[in-house]
């Protein structure tokens, strides 16, 4: 979800481009970009990181800059395949998985240690999942775990209502709640007794901004706290608590054994280990700090930092580069290669290119993109790769503006953007024109491969609408966050509707929090977005229209549909639930709350030298894996070699220990 | 002198704290705000964060508080952006590198700015005039995001003289310097020469001439004085320019200076920041325009502060 692009002068970084590339040849090999031999040692790796990252803790990233020294710093319980990206072992060794797919008992690998040589223990685990959803924690990445049973209800501040006597149902307490305060959901607790009930805000507040809405939210928890002596669920007493760390369903069986209950049988859940967000923090040095009084927020720096990957941090300068060096006590150690990681932050991907050149970094990391004005140029270069990537470009519907509120209409305007020409001239980089929300290929979900272009149709829904020729409609307005790739993408479906449907639509470039805010709103009729998937699964796409999801803009909130994920979710078989799933996405592409355009691509640059780089779909690359040939040539099996092969993979054992 | 010096510097009391807050207030109004991302934050995680930093409170009282904090305690708050500092450490951190950069650029473009205008004066209406001030046409018509890039391509990536960008030795000052410099040393240069034009014809220096002075003493002891006096005047802004950084530059050139902070933290709506900045930059500007009026008394022997 990077914001692509700068905006620049984009003539002029043209020539300066041109010239650049038409330098090549003149330094270093023909058919690279710039020098083929490592300016440094071979046992070091020198990396762009793109810029100074929010948070390297792993509890509370929430950006690309962190999540690429953190995966490389710490290890989840799971290890992603460098190519499949499948998990494999990781920090555990291996994992019982109950019949019915909900429980994961895993085994902590025997020997593990933190950089500082204390052991790491599932209680690490425990102690780093829990600390995520405490609000007071702050994690802004906090949903990713609400997959965890009755997490999002500790994260949400829920409260738990138990009623005295008898089995109570989610309905029979949210009506019992919402006779005092509006209600955002109720749950049943999971293996619990019991009911979650998040308070919700006033239904004034739709379409106010998030901030107004938490403060009618404090509100409403006030007045309904106050009203809490009388409350009384269909005339039976319930007791009332907050919902706290205790009920979130992961616990420590013992030092080795971590016991975690998910709320839905999802497949994904071993990838979802490996994301960052679930990897273990250092409990001892938290509560170590903590107890004298520091300020725990600075457990990240040199002086402080303990980790548990392959890689620890040695030295750190603000906004220029992080010096890192092989974890010894990495259990995996042996099989690193690289001693040092040399990291530097340059947001500007003009200069990024230019220290590529130089030889400066080896690679142009996962954070910077190559300057569209550059890859007609690149393409050729044996050093210039373009990577799958699971991204969707899309452009979001306001189905409650006028006349977007209109299926025709909105129709219309899918079936009249020409995808393949915008992937052949304006974007130019390999990207796949897709018109359905979920790229192909995920976790062995077959997408839609919905007719990309029809203009035909798109005219024959546009006159069914009422506007026959594009007569009548009322102007449409299509907003866009400031970027050179944003723009000249807009201009082309602009051009598109005019040809084909015969309608002007007003383009509008806005800076970006202006933008998130309208459409946050929504003051939009049509809105960019991209949408990244953090695990290999079209939930994880389809999950942004479920009517509950804060990241659903189009104000197409269907029950039906959010039913169609959750009765996908409930089956264990993958097969069975990707045909629901696929269900739910043929029921949206049939309403169309967004227009998808593309599937992404990575460009990037990379050193012939660099091995131990294969692509993958999410351009995650973990220095573990790197090496230094200093002596490459052309065609030697160095280039050819296969990545490793998977691990061997516990299977599911029966029903889990207690 | 004195008197007026406290006068001046009681002024600048109102001055100073009509541009807090003013500033404070106007980066509220702007849409949008620290916490918000493509991905939506949880609300309890939201309130917790704005809590956390006063947002929450009603905006009176925060300006209240963030005066508070300024005067009593000299405390600029956290940075939104980059949470786990503080805006004085911020500061702290990237105002040396700015200033080195600045002060660099300040030298290139006086060495530059005034040796050409001197030239350009004292051999007025020559090739060796027009040349000087052609090349300050130049200068001054050339934006540093291409001159920038040009001393890159040219010096960095093709001769491989200097480091592409970075920061840390010598060399990683020497290609964003000229590129910060060279505007000014434009601007300099033709006020130099204008200044030194003034006083070319005047009795002081034909009596120095007639004295036999050599034309050096002549230009260095008599006529420098009065004819940098248009340039003095353009130091106090200068320098404050050059002192707060470039972003342009500093992107660049990857220096972690202070220069990009106030467009990035007003993009990303990092009040603390903002303010932060504002505070430096209003300062310096202050400061050195009461520099400036000082140097005047000095230079010029009819101005007095009495």
């Amino acid at each position: 979800m990077n914001r692509l692009g700068h905006t620049t002068l984009a003539g002029f970084w043209a020539s300066i481009a041109a010239l650049a590339v038409g330098g090549a040849c003149q330094r270093g090999e023909p058919g690279y970009y710039g020098t083929v031999r490592p300016l440094h040692p071979p046992d070091e790796v020198w990396i762009n990181n793109s810029s100074e990252p929010e948070w390297i803790d792993p509890g509370k990233c929430s950006d690309n800059p962190g999540s690429q020294i953190i995966f490389n710093l710490f290890e989840g319980l799971t290890d992603p395949h460098p190519a499949t990206l499948d998990p494999q072992p990781g920090q555990a060794i291996g994992w019982e998985i109950s019949p019915d797919r909900r429980t994961y008992v895993f085994h902590l690998r025997p020997g593990i240690v933190w950089s500082d040589g204390v052991p790491v223990t599932a209680n690490d685990f425990e102690y780093a999942w829990k600390r995520v959803l405490d609000p007071k924690t702050q994690a802004k990445y906090a949903s990713s775990l609400y997959v965890i049973a009755n997490a999002a209800a500790f994260n949400q501040r829920a409260y738990h209502v138990v009623p005295r006597e008898g089995p109570v149902t989610a309905e029979e307490v949210r009506a019992a709640v919402e006779r005092v305060v509006p209600v955002a959901s109720a749950t049943p607790a999971i293996d619990l007794p019991g009911v979650f009930v998040v308070v919700g805000f006033d239904p004034s507040f739709e379409g106010a901004t998030e901030d107004e809405q938490a403060s009618s939210v404090a509100a409403n928890r006030a007045r309904f706290e106050s009203a809490l002596g009388a409350f009384t669920v269909g005339g039976k007493a319930a007791a009332v608590t907050p919902a706290d760390a205790s009920v979130v369903a992961v616990r420590a069986l013992d030092d080795r054994r971590l016991r975690v209950t998910i709320e839905n049988p999802v497949p994904f859940f071993l990838h979802l280990a490996a994301f960052y967000t679930m990897n273990p923090v250092p409990r001892h040095l938290l509560e170590r700090m903590k107890a004298a009084g520091e300020n725990v927020d600075l457990w990240t720096r040199p002086e402080n930092i303990v980790t548990n990957g392959a890689f620890r941090l040695r030295e750190w300068k603000f906004r220029q580069y992080g010096l890192f060096e092989k974890n010894p006590r990495y259990w995996g150690a042996d099989r690193v290669r690289v001693e040092r990681v040399r990291v530097v932050m340059i947001e500007s991907y003009n200069t990024t290119m230019n220290v590529y050149k130089t030889g400066d970094i080896d690679w142009i990391g996962s954070g910077a993109n190559v300057p569209s004005e550059y890859i007609d140029r690149l393409r050729g270069l044996k050093d210039f790769h373009v990577d799958p990537y699971t991204t969707m470009y899309f452009y979001w519907a306001n189905t409650q503006a006028k006349p977007l509120d209109d299926l025709r209409v909105r129709r219309a305007l899918w079936l009249a953007i020409d995808r393949d020409a915008i992937v052949t001239h304006v974007t130019r980089a390999g990207q796949k024109a897709w018109a359905s929300l979920v790229p192909d290929g995920l976790a062995g979900y077959q997408g839609l491969n919905l007719p990309v272009f029809d203009p035909e149709r798109a005219r024959a829904s546009l006159a069914a609408a009422g506007y026959p020729g594009g007569k009548g409609l009322p102007a449409i307005t299509l907003k866009y966050n400031t970027a050179e790739v944003h723009k000249q993408i807009a201009e082309a479906v602009q051009a598109m509707w005019k040809q084909h449907l015969g309608i002007d639509v007003v383009i509008e470039n806005l800076e970006w929090q202006v933008y998130l805010r309208d459409l946050q709103i929504g003051n939009f009729q049509l809105g960019r977005l991209g949408w990244i998937a953090d695990y290999p699964d079209p939930f994880n796409f389809l999950e942004i229209l479920s009517p509950h999801s804060g990241n659903n803009h189009s104000f197409w909130k269907s029950a039906e549909y959010q039913r169609l994920l959750d009765a996908a979710n409930a089956q264990a078989d993958p097969a069975a639930r990707l045909a629901t799933l696929r269900r739910a996405e043929q029921m949206a592409m049939e309403a169309l709350p967004l227009l998808p355009i593309y599937v992404y691509t990575r460009p990037y640059m990379r050193k012939p030298y660099l091995k131990g780089f294969w692509s993958n779909y999410q351009d995650r690359h973990l220095w573990k894996h790197f090496w230094i040939d200093p002596r490459w040539t052309d065609g030697v099996p160095g280039e050819l070699s296969e990545p490793p092969p998977p691990m061997r993979r516990p299977e599911p054992v029966g029903e889990s220990a207690p | 002198m004195t008197r007026y010096l406290v006068r001046r510097v009681l002024g600048f009391v109102p001055t100073f704290l009509a541009i807090i807050a003013i500033s404070f207030v106007f980066i509220r109004f702007a849409p949008g705000s620290p916490f918000t991302s493509e991905k939506a934050i949880p609300l309890d995680v939201r309130a917790e964060l704005r809590a956390q930093y006063g947002f929450d409170q009603p905006l009176p009282t925060q300006l209240g508080m963030y005066l508070k904090n300024l005067l009593l305690h000299g405390d600029l708050g956290r940075s939104t952006k980059y949470p786990a500092r503080t805006v004085n450490q911020l500061l702290a951190d990237g105002l040396p590198v700015t200033m080195s950069l600045g002060l660099v650029a300040l030298l290139w473009a006086l060495w530059l700015g005034v040796a050409a205008g001197i030239i350009g004066a004292v051999r007025q209406n020559t090739i060796w005039d027009h040349g000087a001030m052609a090349a300050a046409i130049v200068g001054i018509s050339l934006p540093s995001f291409v001159l920038g890039p040009l001393l890159v391509f040219g010096i960095a990536l093709n001769l491989l003289w200097l480091p592409a960008a970075g920061w840390g030795r010598f060399e990683h000052v020497v290609l964003p310097g000229i590129t910060l410099g060279t505007v000014y040393a434009a601007y300099v240069a033709r006020l130099t020469r204008g200044g030194m034009l003034e006083v070319v014809r005047q009795d002081f220096v034909r009596t120095a001439k007639a004295k036999g002075l050599p034309e050096r003493l002549v230009i260095w002891r008599h006529m420098l004085k009065g004819g940098l006096l248009p340039l003095v005047t353009f130091l106090g802004p200068m320098v404050a320019h050059l002192l707060v950084g470039s972003v342009v530059v500093e992107k660049i050139f990857v220096t972690p200076g202070i220069g990009p902070y106030l467009v990035d933290a007003t993009f990303n709506r990092d009040y603390f920041l903002v303010m932060g900045i504002v505070v430096v930059e209003c300062s310096l500007v202050l400061v050195l325009n009461l520099l400036v009026d000082i140097a005047y008394g000095f230079m010029d022997p009819r101005v007095r502060y009495d």
